[in-house]
């Protein structure tokens, strides 16, 4: 009965999203699994096969915080500098062996010194030396048009200019990659894709012991 | 028999029980705990068995710590983030080293095989672990055969910090493992590798030679599974536990047989002993218990044939039981035989009548006596006592001989030994030797006044006396000779008769002649021989008389009337009566054959006459010899005829009746009554020689011949005179009127031949016999 409601509401927003009342430029994505639950964490990525120019991306950072990394998952377009600040009390030693982008920064508490940038697409799994549960995913785009799912599923974009796009989707616990999908955008959108996850609970820091 | 003694029924049997009972319970003991052992065996196997699962379970987890351990350290993690191959290798070998383990291999996310220090290895060979990991992401052992190798493999994932790759470390199974597992188990442990086509040990706390021979049973072993499997010949006890999936690698634990079975085997050593122990103890307890048993038996057993020999010896002494009761059983039946015997023995020795000894007691006694001493036997017999029986009565005669014995216990001195050997005689045996005088002196003071029914008896009686000397006699001899003395007593006018030397010889020679005389008549030792008979008238011989005689092969000539009155004395003069006619009859034939005519005479006994069927007997003969009755002539002594006279008088009658002469032989000496001779129906009396012999020279003689002569003619019987030995003699005789005469002057007896012969020459020339021109 749930899935009937949702699958419902699903087709009354892609007919909202045709309404020639709304605003053409804003796109309403909504992500689910293949149980149709809600996808958080997930990455769209707009690609124009114009090519467009890459303006310099805004610096992002991924904070450990309760010797958690957060955001679970970011998205950043290539070229970006993304800063690792440590809230914790603890020390980090943030690493990544990834192709993408393969760099450590040593023990280190507060602010690194620089920060990480990231010129290579692809994906870069972020870990910590010392806390092993500690985990992360930065996703480098070629697009700037980049955007995470909320715990919603949801994400949207403003102001994209219409025209025809590649859609890329990505999540980390996805079990295939997802094909490349060509978007036409035309004014606002209101569009539902579904990705196959292997379900798996988020990286937590586990109850702390010596007496914190 | 082995089991013939009751001693050693007992004893077999209680052993025989014990053995059976302890054999039983020896083997159903040796078996359970057999059995038991063996389960004891099988637990510790099988608990054996777990222990090596939990050993392995517990290396494979402290081998996935380790190697999960390894694969998160950062360095590793780093160099396989690298994707270099010799990197990668050069990591596995330097993190594999530091856990000593013997394989290290890495693996994509996907379970492609990246690098391998193994260059043979396969990605196949690895998938079957590989498959455990499923989505866990964690670690994984198992135990493998890899390339004939077995291998605890462990995969851990390498994440960095997400799953980049698996990296995979094998241990060998190997002897060290070996050792450590047998430390454990304290059992010995074998890896056992199965390949297509064989078994092959890969390590082993065994000796290789201990390997090779449990090979041959590795198949079945590994066939069973965990199942026990024990061979007869085989020291081990073992199971098999398969360790990988294809069931390619087995763990083999090996109990030597020693360990279970010798606390077995000592318990059995100990059971032997106490089963040995027992039945020695056994065979000793039934020994002495048997012996208690039997040794009394025996004893009573010996006792009781002492008792059959007549022993007085008392009783073994036992106890309370019943071979005690037995024992006194024993004794009281020997009281009483004893009672019985001496009862017995008394009755045996002892007359009923007097209470004296009786004959049996002599036998027993009188041997001592004659062998110690010297002295006198005395037998006294009473005389006529069957007249006395007669005329008393039985009873009162036997009250009298109970007076005589009375009497005779009184008379002293006391005699050594004094015994009624029967009927009316006694025998009274004194040391010393008696004469006659004192003999008769006892007599006197026995012989008198018996009273009996009112009136008093005098006895006559009649002592034999007989001097024996110490050691010199035996019991029969002295007896006999008493007896002789005895029997010369009753016809001695003084009734007192002693035994003289000789009496008993002529008594045994009596005797002999007596036992002698029927075989002798069979054998011929008897012959006849006539003695003429001549007629004075008419001085021819008609007749004679036949002798009997006697050759004894070994006493010689035997004289007739010594034979005669013994063959009348024993009853067997008919035998010799019987042969005499027999002979006399053949002869008689024989002669009437020869044409000579003669009448023979033959003596008969008194006893002939007295035989009724003496006549028949005679006309039987003379029938069978074709004889007339006038050939035969009997004589028949004048004493004969007055024993009884009316039997004999009426057995003559008939005699004369058949035709037969008769003929009183001896005539004048017995005591003849005139009044029977008228009576005889005789033809004829004989002489006796007494008055013949002398008749030429005693006036008195011919006195007496010739008035018997003319009493005799006068009562119509001829006369004969007997025992002519002088020619001198023939004319007195002829005077005196005798009509026959017999006599060695006209010839002896002579045997038949010679008979013939004389009788020839005298019938040819009688009358110079007459004339006394004859020679002898």
């Amino acid at each position: 009965m749930t899935q009937f409601y949702a699958l419902l509401f699903s087709l009354l927003i892609i007919l909202c999203g045709l309404s020639p009342r709304l605003a053409a430029d804003t796109l309403n994505i909504k992500l689910v699994t293949q149980h149709n639950q809600p996808l958080a964490d997930a990455v769209v990525e707009l690609v124009s096969p114009a090519g467009t120019a890459l303006p310099a991306g805004e610096p992002a950072s991924v904070t450990q915080q309760g010797l958690m990394f957060h955001p679970f998952v970011s998205a950043v377009v290539r070229g970006s500098a993304v800063d690792f600040p440590n809230l914790d009390k603890t020390r980090h030693h943030v690493y990544s062996f990834s192709p993408a982008k393969t760099f450590e920064i040593e023990l280190y508490s507060g602010k690194p010194e620089q920060p990480v940038i990231f010129d290579k697409a692809g994906i870069v799994a972020l870990g910590c030396n010392i806390h092993d549960y500690m985990q992360a995913y930065i996703y480098v785009g070629d697009s700037p048009l980049l955007a995470v799912s909320n715990s919603q599923g949801e994400l949207s974009f403003s102001a994209v200019a219409p025209g025809d796009y590649q859609l890329r989707l990505w999540h980390p616990w996805q079990l295939a990659p997802a094909a490349e999908q060509h978007l036409t955008l035309s004014g606002s959108q209101q569009l539902q894709f579904t990705l196959a996850i292997e379900h798996k609970t988020k990286p937590a820091a586990p109850k702390r012991g010596f007496g914190q | 028999m082995l089991f013939r003694s009751l001693r050693s029924k007992l004893i077999a049997i209680l052993v025989l029980l014990l053995s059976l009972f302890a054999l039983a319970t020896a083997l159903a003991t040796l078996n359970s705990m057999k059995h038991d052992s063996l389960s004891q065996a099988r637990d510790m196997l099988n608990v054996a068995s777990k222990v090596l699962r939990q050993a392995l379970q517990i290396r494979a987890t402290q081998l996935s710590d380790s190697v999960g351990l390894l694969a998160t350290d950062f360095a590793f993690r780093r160099a396989v983030a690298t994707a270099e191959q010799d990197t990668i290798a050069s990591v596995l070998q330097n993190h594999g080293g530091r856990i000593n383990a013997d394989l290290m291999l890495l693996l994509s996310p996907d379970g492609e095989l990246l690098v391998s220090s193994d260059a043979q290895l396969q990605q196949a060979d690895i998938k079957p672990l590989f498959l455990q990991t499923g989505s866990a992401n964690s670690s994984v052992a198992d135990i493998l055969a890899l390339h004939g190798q077995p291998y605890q493999l462990v995969l851990a994932p390498v994440r960095a910090p997400n799953l980049i790759a698996w990296a995979g470390m094998g241990f060998l199974l190997d002897k060290p493992l070996a050792d450590d597992i047998k430390a454990i188990t304290d059992l010995d442990i074998s890896f056992v590798i199965r390949q297509p086509d064989s078994l092959r040990w890969h390590s082993s706390t065994l000796t290789a030679a201990q390997q090779q021979a449990l090979t041959p049973v590795l198949p079945l072993l590994l066939q069973q599974g965990g199942n026990l499997q024990q061979e007869r010949d085989q020291d081990y006890l073992s199971v098999a536990s398969a360790l990988d999936q294809p069931q390619q690698l087995w763990a083999v634990q090996h109990l030597s047989n020693q360990r279970w079975l010798s606390s077995y085997q000592a318990f059995r050593q100990q059971l032997l002993l106490i089963f040995g122990a027992t039945l020695s103890l056994a065979l000793l307890v039934a020994f002495v218990f048997a012996r208690s048993i039997t040794r009394p038996l025996d004893a009573l057993s010996q006792f009781a044939r002492r008792i059959g020999q007549g022993s007085i010896e008392p009783a073994p002494t036992a106890g309370n039981d019943e071979i005690g009761l037995l024992g006194r059983t024993l004794h009281t039946m020997q009281q009483n035989i004893l009672q019985r015997e001496q009862q017995l023995l008394f009755n045996a020795e002892h007359d009923a009548l007097t209470g004296l000894y009786n004959r049996a007691a002599v036998d027993r006694l009188l041997p001592d006596i004659l062998a110690q001493h010297d002295g006198s036997l005395l037998q006294l017999n009473i005389r006529h006592f069957k007249h006395l029986n007669d005329i008393l009565g039985f009873a009162n005669a036997d009250k009298l001989l109970v007076q005589l014995a009375r009497r005779l216990t009184t008379v002293l001195p006391k005699p050594l030994l004094l015994a009624r050997l029967g009927g009316d005689e006694f025998l009274l045996v004194y040391a010393g030797l008696l004469t006659p005088a004192q003999v008769q002196a006892k007599l006197l003071l026995l012989t008198e006044h018996y009273p009996l029914q009112q009136s008093l008896i005098n006895l006559k009686l009649c002592a034999g006396l007989y001097h024996f000397f110490a050691g010199g006699e035996r019991l029969s001899d002295a007896l006999r000779r008493t007896d002789i003395a005895l029997e010369h007593a009753r016809h001695s006018p003084q009734r007192i008769a002693t035994y003289v030397q000789g009496q008993d010889e002529s008594h045994q020679r009596e005797l002999q002649l007596i036992r002698d005389l029927p075989e002798a008549l069979q054998n011929g030792q008897f012959y006849v021989v006539y003695q003429p008979k001549v007629d004075l008238k008419q001085q021819q011989c008609r007749s004679c008389e036949a002798l009997i005689r006697w050759q004894h092969p070994s006493l010689g000539f035997v004289p007739p009337d010594q034979f005669i009155s013994l063959a009348e004395h024993a009853g067997s003069i008919g035998l010799v009566t019987q042969w005499m006619l027999q002979q006399v009859c053949r002869q008689l034939a024989l002669w009437q054959q020869q044409g000579l005519q003669m009448q023979v005479a033959v003596n008969l006994s008194v006893q002939d006459l007295l035989e009724p069927a003496l006549c028949q007997q005679i006309a039987a003969l003379l029938a069978q010899y074709q004889l007339s009755a006038a050939s035969l002539a009997l004589e028949v002594t004048e004493s004969a005829i007055m024993q009884d006279a009316d039997t004999i008088v009426r057995q003559l009658t008939a005699l004369r009746q058949q035709g037969i002469s008769l003929a009183i032989d001896d005539f004048g000496t017995g005591q003849s009554s005139l009044a029977y001779l008228k009576q005889l129906p005789v033809h004829e009396v004989k002489i006796d020689r007494a008055f013949v012999k002398d008749i030429a020279t005693n006036s008195n003689d011919a006195l007496i011949v010739s008035a018997t002569t003319q009493l005799a003619h006068s009562l119509g019987f001829k006369v004969t005179a007997e025992g002519l030995e002088q020619h001198s003699g023939l004319s007195a005789l002829s005077q005196c009127g005798c009509d026959t005469v017999q006599g060695y002057y006209f010839a002896k007896p002579l045997t038949s031949d010679a008979f013939v012969k004389w009788q020839r020459d005298f019938s040819q020339s009688p009358a110079r016999w007459f004339s006394g021109e004859t020679t002898l």
